[in-house]
């Protein structure tokens, strides 16, 4: 099977007042129709890494890679319009600020609705339709309410699956997911991944997973990259992720609380450790 | 006596015909210097709850005291001096156009509190672990949890009693999660400072809550004390599935 997606030494920085910032600094990996975790720390360029797939690093931020190259089409190439054409309807991105990247003054219904009219050139009623259908498929209770509404007039996690519905309207054949999950319970959680699943395993559709949730991600996916300060330091199979080798890897899953565990001061990371000089 | 109270809380928003019952008769109280949590489905009232509390949704009926006194309307300069919110979304909530530096210190400057503004501007970058180099940057040459640290950093500036945490953690890595939940676990002891927070992960609410409100549908399903939380101790279906969810999570 071939791969859907090859980045090859991929690179960002952003110039800054007090000096040039590498948020990523040569990371590769291929993607398949899988779904490929991405965790680490905060500020390791997870988002970054993302938002460069689709070229949306904005100035004074330039990315420059080996290989960018998505179903045969070279990403670093092809131009701004190309590019455009490709995001939406085959590569979407939840954003990881999901009421930032609503259009605050539109009603969801008008957002939702707006690809597939202008793009899929559906009449209002049948737009209006997949659009109510997409919303139940999340979990959203009232989607009719829903559809009238402004973002403000949603909770943090209706906003989250609001912006999930709209990204799977077009059927991307990649997802990149940025914390898509982290505003919503346990329960509509486990809805909202087995619509992730089901696409993958039924569309091919190739699935970017970034998280914080180690534990969701361990269960969730089938490859997780660890990412540190614009590397990737290590790769595992997911389910291999509680028993990673990787110092770093191991650090983050001691921070974490357990139910029913000690409410000592949980234990930090240690960053004076050999492996956090890289 | 109870430092929070609410009792009865029932807020309903008006959007064009729709009337949307967010919370409904909703009671609950916190002791002074206790942490509080709220769990729940998405979209059940928690948020609205913590807004109602800061005066920013339409109450219908019930009432809210604060170390015994009816919350005044509105909210003033001394509410705020004792009671303050960290928001769910910190992009929202931290003004795209101002720098750190300003965010920081800028409820000092409103609140008129005197002595050494960038003293006290370092001091907070650090409790939250933010470099002091961050301090010229705008919110949007910060990754999302690097925002999260800075709208718990502004919220601390006027060290007030009472601090509202709407999923304070749920934009942070395992391990700045564990350092700002070690933070929030310090002060409180330090300050004696009473929390209410929000958490859709039932470990951090374990870790961190004497207490516990389930929510669905706006109302109030079941309170659980940590014994019950821990011990699989709930009683209605709602609160079981969640804790069964959670199973990744146990130790
Ligand atoms: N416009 C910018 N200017 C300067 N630095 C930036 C800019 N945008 C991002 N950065 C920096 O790049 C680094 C990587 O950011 P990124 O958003 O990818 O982190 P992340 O891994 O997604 O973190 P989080 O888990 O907190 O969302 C961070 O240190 C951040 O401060
Ligand atoms: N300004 C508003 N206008 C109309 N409806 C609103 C407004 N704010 C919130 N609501 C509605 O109130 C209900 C409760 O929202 P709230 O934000 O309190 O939920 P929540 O429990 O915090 O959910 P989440 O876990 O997803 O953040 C939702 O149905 C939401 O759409
Ligand atoms: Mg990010
Ligand atoms: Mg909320």
């Amino acid at each position: 099977m071939s791969d859907l997606l090859t980045i090859r030494d991929l690179r960002v920085t952003f110039d800054t007042e007090t000096g040039p910032v590498e948020a990523v600094r040569g990371v590769s990996f291929r993607l398949g129709r899988e779904r490929l975790g991405i965790v680490g720390e905060s500020g390791s360029g997870k988002t970054i890494t993302g938002r460069s797939v689709l070229r949306l690093i904005r100035p004074p931020g330039r990315i420059e890679a080996a290989e960018m190259t998505f179903d045969g089409i070279d990403l670093t190439r092809i131009s701004e319009r190309e590019m455009r054409a490709l995001r939406g309807p085959r590569i979407a991105m939840v954003m990881q600020d999901p009421k930032y990247s609503l259009n605050p003054v539109m009603k969801v219904g008008a957002q939702l609705t707006e690809g597939l009219r202008l793009r899929d050139r559906l009449g209002a009623a049948e737009a209006r339709r997949k659009a109510i259908e997409a919303l139940e498929a999340v979990q959203i209770r009232d989607p009719e309410r829903v559809m009238e509404a402004y973002p403000h007039e949603l909770s943090g996690g209706m906003g989250q699956r609001v912006m999930i519905a709209m990204m799977l309207i077009p059927n991307p054949d990649l997802l990149i997911a940025d914390e898509p999950t982290s505003a919503l319970d346990v329960t509509v959680q486990a809805e909202v991944l087995s619509i992730l699943d089901g696409l993958v395993r039924d569309r091919g559709m190739g699935l970017i997973f970034i998280s914080h949730d180690l534990r969701l991600v361990a269960r969730f996916c089938d490859r997780v990259l660890v990412m540190y300060k614009g590397r990737i330091v290590e790769e595992v199979a997911a389910g291999e992720l509680t028993r990673a080798k990787h110092p770093y890897t191991q650090g983050l899953l001691n921070c974490l609380p357990r139910i029913g565990g000690s409410r000592a001061p949980l234990p930090g990371l240690d960053r004076d450790a050999d492996w956090a000089r890289a | 006596m109870a430092l929070i109270e609410i009792e009865n809380l029932s807020v309903t928003f008006r959007s064009k015909g729709h009337l949307v019952r967010a919370v409904q008769d909703v009671s609950l109280s916190v002791g002074d210097g206790e942490s509080y949590g709220l769990v729940g489905e998405s979209g059940s009232g928690k948020s609205t709850i913590l807004r109602a509390i800061c005066g920013l949704a339409p109450v219908t009926g019930g009432t809210i005291r604060i170390a015994g006194q009816p919350v005044p309307d509105p909210r003033g300069r001394d509410f705020s001096r004792q009671v303050q919110m960290v928001f769910q979304d910190p992009y929202a909530s931290l003004h795209p156009r101002h720098t750190l530096d300003r965010v920081l210190s800028e409820p000092l400057a409103i609140h008129g509190v005197k002595g050494d503004a960038d003293r006290a501007v370092m001091q907070a970058l650090d409790d939250v672990g933010l470099p002091r180099a961050f301090r010229f940057r705008y919110p949007h040459q910060l990754s999302g949890g690097q925002r999260q640290r800075v709208a718990i950093a502004r919220a601390l500036m006027l060290k007030p009693r009472i601090v509202l945490l709407d999923e304070p953690t749920s934009a942070l890595d395992a391990s700045v999660q564990a350092e700002v939940l070690n933070l929030l676990s310090r002060l409180r002891a330090e300050r004696g400072l009473t929390f209410l927070m929000v958490s859709h992960d039932l470990a951090v609410i374990d870790h961190m809550c004497d207490r516990v409100l389930v929510m669905q549908h706006g109302r109030a399903v079941e309170e659980l004390n940590h014994a019950d939380l821990a011990g699989a101790g709930m009683k209605t279906d709602y609160a079981r599935t969640l804790f069964e969810a959670s199973a990744d999570r146990m130790l």
